[in-house]
């Protein structure tokens, strides 16, 4: 029992240690060191965004983060902590950015934005992220940004 | 019962906040639960009596702790289960220092007892074996003493400004604009979120989070769970309001804070209606 305790354990490590890769991946705005932690066909929800916005890792995700951080040139993030529940993992993160571009229909006004976010990656066995749940207060964000 | 902290030899104060000894002369017949708000500390428990339960979550599902662990920060509120003969001696270290000592990543260690010897290695084993063949818990102090003081001059990392900006949170009981400290210290704010995560296991703002309702937790069990003006005891604590405060409370100790103060099992509340 002890042994099947300490493999689970070191799941979960290897586990947080993608997360934080993905994270700075994020951070160095490199969009395909974040996508490669994903399984090919990884899928995503963008939670606020409803059916628009579920899709596969590698395409919808791609590009979002692609149009945010083209709208968002110094889009940052820090981790606060770290959640593990069986194959989930849940991330309490900050995103912070100034606005630069218009973004998904709302326009620039130099604005800067600090939202709390929480993703939830879902890994399999092999320690792959097989989903990314992302959620965020999106009436904040927009507010934050100057629209009203 | 008895509980008590020692304060660590000299050098090592920087980065040991306490040692304590936790024993009990009779048995502990009935299971007893114990539970602990998020302290802001991480330890090493090295445990010469039996096994007990652990418990994270609020459905108590309570699983066996290994012997001898580390436990790195704790998100939330926990729970021990405690039964038969209760033998420990604990060393509570300052936020940042089981990486500079060891190495270690702390985030890998949130909320996670770790058995010592698969992270520390064999090292640590003449340790162990020592503690529980020691006759006395002076000389138990002693043999952690000498390992603590070993492992310090034998480490390449120096306690930095990661150690320093951790230690003023904890000194200024986590009521402190963690924006402000940064700029006040001259670091940039990435490299220190970064930094902080690898050596105390979250973000500096996270662990003011903490920090505060640590000290919140320990400042109620002072006034021995009788809080008579909870306003002054908001403003104290700098919160923005009674709901902000509340919030906050339920978050991290999974009780509103009236209830908690009825109901809470903590240590010196079971120290205090057992004696």
């Amino acid at each position: 029992m002890k042994t099947i305790e300490q493999t689970e354990t070191t799941i979960d490590l290897t586990r947080k240690g993608t997360c934080v890769e993905f994270f700075s991946a994020y951070q160095d705005l490199d969009i395909d060191r974040m996508v490669n932690l994903f399984t090919l066909d990884a899928t995503i929800d963008f939670k606020p965004l409803g059916e628009n916005g579920k899709g596969k890792v590698n395409e919808l995700g791609k590009g979002l983060w692609s149009a945010l951080i083209d709208a968002f040139p110094e889009l940052d993030n820090t981790i606060d902590t770290f959640n593990v529940d069986g194959d989930k993992v849940t991330c309490y993160v900050t995103i912070f950015g100034t606005q630069t571009k218009e973004f998904a229909g709302i326009p620039s006004k130099g604005l800067k934005f600090e939202s709390d976010h929480v993703f939830v990656f879902e890994f399999n066995e092999d320690d792959k992220a097989t989903s990314l749940s992302v959620d965020w207060n999106h009436t904040s964000f927009t507010q934050q940004l100057g629209l009203i | 019962m008895f509980y008590r902290k020692i304060i660590p030899a000299l050098p090592l104060q920087a980065l040991v906040e306490c040692y304590y000894i936790w024993e009990c002369g009779d048995l502990v017949s009935q299971p007893v639960i114990i539970e602990s708000p998020p302290s802001g500390f991480t330890s090493i428990v090295f445990n010469y009596g039996d096994c007990y339960k652990t418990s994270s979550t609020d459905i108590s599902d309570f699983k066996f702790a290994p012997r001898n662990f580390i436990a790195g920060q704790a998100t939330r509120t926990y729970k021990l289960l405690v039964e038969g003969k209760i033998a420990m001696l604990g060393v509570v270290f300052r936020p940042a220092a089981i990486n500079t000592l060891f190495g270690l990543q702390m985030y890998e260690l949130n909320d996670e007892r770790l058995d010592l010897r698969d992270v520390l290695g064999k090292e640590i084993v003449p340790i162990q074996e020592r503690l529980v063949e020691a006759h006395t818990n002076q000389e138990r102090i002693d043999i952690i003493d000498k390992f603590l003081l070993f492992k310090l001059l034998n480490c390449k990392a120096q306690p930095n400004q990661t150690d320093f900006a951790a230690n003023l949170i904890v000194s200024r009981n986590g009521i402190i604009n963690v924006s402000k400290m940064m700029e006040e210290l001259y670091v940039c704010r990435r490299q220190l979120e970064r930094q902080f995560l690898q050596k105390v296991g979250v973000s500096p703002k996270y662990y003011a989070r903490i920090r505060r309702i640590s000290y919140l937790c320990s400042v109620m069990a002072n006034k021995r769970w009788q809080v008579a003006d909870w306003h002054d005891l908001i403003f104290q604590m700098g919160y923005y309001d009674q709901s902000h405060f509340i919030k906050e409370f339920t978050a991290f100790t999974g009780k509103s804070p009236s209830f908690y103060l009825k109901n809470n099992f903590e240590l010196s509340n079971y120290l205090q209606s057992s004696t």
